[in-house]
């Protein structure tokens, strides 16, 4: 039996944004798109999702007012399953606050306040074969 | 808990591929609509000596829309050893026809993915991370780059 790849729910989408605090946030960066791991909270600014981040100010991921990716999953090598969610919007920059605190592990220099804005989300999951599914500690990260 | 002074431990390429030769899923970055997108995926990497990374994905898929410049991105926590690393690699994306000498990928979805993508790599570069401490829910290990 293959395994199958099943569309999220935006609920459960969200759901994911909200329980986990390492990402991955796309720019493009001397002309490549790369992927960057991040801290962020997923906050809710009139009643939508929002992705907040700090970073040092002029950092390779610090495009501002661009389009950018986010991305979260867990995906478990050794189990050929797992989930992602991805995010579409553009880097905003916001002012300090309790409010968009992102709690980053690192704070020295992490004077930019930044907030990903969505405009699209979306996310999957890929179902393993039924007894080969299970949960990894990498999908807490 | 912080750590305020933190310094990024670069890791040489030979050890970024060992890295990365180390996992069998990573993360593509492409431009799609004006957006950079990362997405899961299976990959390979080739056996020489400056690896290309390969994929297979869907010819009708968002990754088959894109060739020119792409990165691919690779991570991976061990909780119990309380370490952690991340590997990017960038260079040109491209898809590949007919040749042989490619490894398989073997993505977990065998939905058709027909089309084979190789990145070919012109930069490499890795990270590695050390756990720092526990988070407040005492589950979650928080990291840092090592110092």
């Amino acid at each position: 039996m293959s395994a199958a790849l099943i569309p999220l729910p935006d609920e459960a989408c969200v759901a994911l944004l909200a329980a986990h605090n390492v990402g991955r946030i796309s720019v493009v960066h001397d002309g490549y798109p790369i992927a960057l791991p991040v801290n962020y909270r997923m906050i809710e600014v009139d009643g939508a999702p929002v992705i907040a981040l700090r970073t040092r100010v002029g950092n390779s991921l610090d495009h501002l007012d661009e389009p950018v990716g986010f991305e979260i999953d867990g995906v478990d090598p050794g189990h050929d399953g797992g989930w992602s969610v991805v995010v579409r919007g553009h880097l905003r920059s916001v002012a300090p606050s309790v409010d968009v605190e992102s709690y980053p592990i690192v704070t020295a220099n992490r004077d930019a306040w930044r907030l990903i804005v969505p405009t699209a989300i979306s996310g999957r999951r890929v179902r393993a074969d039924a007894m080969r599914w299970c949960f990894h500690p990498a999908g807490y990260l | 808990m912080t750590a305020t002074h933190v310094h990024p431990s670069e890791v040489p390429s030979w050890e970024a591929t060992t890295l990365l030769r180390s996992t069998s899923v990573g993360r593509l970055c492409v431009i799609d609509h004006g957006t950079p997108l990362a997405l899961p995926v299976n990959f390979r990497l080739t056996d020489e000596a400056a690896p290309r990374i390969v994929i297979r994905t869907s010819p009708s898929g968002l990754l088959a829309a894109y060739q020119g410049p792409a990165s691919f991105e690779a991570d991976e926590v061990d909780e119990e050893g309380h370490h952690a690393w991340s590997v990017i690699a960038r260079g040109e994306l491209r898809h590949a026809y007919g040749d042989p000498t490619l490894p398989d990928p073997q993505p977990w979805l065998g939905d058709g993915r027909l089309l084979w993508l190789v990145l070919e790599v012109t930069a490499l570069s890795a990270r590695r991370f050390v756990a720092v401490g526990q988070a407040d829910d005492d589950f979650a290990v928080e990291w840092s780059v090592e110092g």
